[in-house]
């Protein structure tokens, strides 16, 4: 057992650390003021430096995925599509009229949506995709 | 002529290439790991066949950002002549010194067999030692060697002259049953705009001793090392 696990729950150091520091920003950022001014603590500064890596759900670092679909052209001819549709068809499913066969990658990573954003899009056209016979789609949550 | 053949995680032509160039031909050859980050005293660069990086993702795509390839892409655009085979053609598409990209072949197969090799234009350094109207015989090992380029680009490149060779029939054809893989127009190869990148899916360094068979790859290879 890891010595700083606490001994009933096995939660680690981490765990205790996030909501320490969490309630310290949050008082920190809330001070005194007016019930309209506190809801905003975490757009605070005090709250984008809180220890990053242990994942505060809305912080500017925060955890994410990226779904990116990647399909052949409608130009580039799609052997493996075809060879797949042809199966489908001799199993006897009715009415498919075209299959594309692509690629599925996921991509988890952290930091600033907007910046995430661009750097997945920039990934796909450099090195995800061949723009020349590949498009792509990605979404991000 | 000082010759650098690459050589990347999952290459397996590099040692036939250096063999072919320093053995057969006479040439200097060094054979260059992918960390490098200069081509030395190269005259001449060979982008080997193989499966660099396992072929992840797609063929030639992760090759493409080793550090030798920023020095080919240099060197290239000094005029330094680099010839690309099978997956080292696959790898200069994906790099863009060549126009195009190279898709998995139609018929789904892996294609390893003898093929007829047509030149189209003799007028560039990787073309012009092969005889007038000669059909070279020369292997071909590969899943995804089906060129393709959009209509606009194919027709910049038929009027560059770019396409170097097509496979052909027994007759000198370029017929579709001639084609191994299904690429457009039977290409089989092309060069640049520039004339001094080239690649191709055959493989020359494969077909250029008697003992294997057919020694007409030399004719490819060794138009690179006669002077123009």
């Amino acid at each position: 057992m890891n010595a700083n696990e606490h001994p009933k729950t096995g939660l680690g150091e981490n765990h205790f650390r996030f909501w320490r520091e969490r309630r310290q920003v949050r008082c920190q950022a809330r001070g005194r003021g007016r019930v309209s001014e506190r809801k905003n603590w975490r757009g605070t500064e005090a709250f984008s430096n809180m220890i990053p890596e242990l994942g505060c759900g809305l912080s500017p670092f925060k955890r994410m995925k990226a779904k990116i679909i990647i399909t052949p052209k409608k130009a580039v001819v799609d052997p493996q599509g075809k060879a797949v549709q042809q199966a489908l068809e001799h199993m006897g499913y009715q009415g498919i009229q075209a299959v594309h066969v692509g690629k599925y990658l996921e991509i988890e990573l952290k930091g600033d949506p907007a910046q995430a954003h661009q750097q997945i899009d920039d990934a796909c056209r450099k090195l995800l995709s061949n723009p020349v016979i590949e498009d792509y789609h990605f979404e991000l949550a | 002529m000082n010759f650098a053949v690459l050589q990347f995680p999952g290459s397996n032509c590099d040692q036939d290439c250096v063999h072919v160039l320093a053995n057969v031909l006479g040439q200097p050859t060094q054979l260059l790991w992918h960390k490098e980050e200069s081509l030395g005293n190269a005259d001449a660069v060979i982008v080997p066949g193989g499966f660099s990086y396992g072929d992840y993702l797609r063929t030639g795509a992760i090759a493409r950002f080793s550090p030798v390839l920023r020095a080919v892409r240099e060197f290239a655009a000094a005029g330094g002549l680099v010839l690309g085979i099978c997956n080292g053609f696959q790898i200069l598409c994906e790099a863009g010194l060549l126009p195009g990209a190279l898709v998995r072949n139609r018929s789904l197969q892996f294609r390893c067999e003898h093929v007829h090799l047509g030149a189209v234009h003799y007028d560039s350094p990787f073309t012009r030692a092969i005889p007038p109207g000669k059909l070279m015989r020369i292997p071909v090992a590969h899943g995804e060697g089906c060129y393709f380029a959009d209509a606009e680009t194919l027709a910049r490149m038929k009027a560059n002259g770019q396409v170097l060779w097509q496979y052909v029939n027994a007759q000198g054809h370029p017929v579709s049953e001639a084609n191994p893989n299904g690429s457009v127009e039977n290409i089989a190869g092309i060069c640049n705009e520039k004339r001094n990148v080239a690649g191709l899916m055959p493989h020359p360094e494969r077909a250029s001793e008697d003992i294997l068979g057919s020694a007409d790859g030399r004719h490819i290879l060794s138009s690179m090392i006669q002077t123009p």
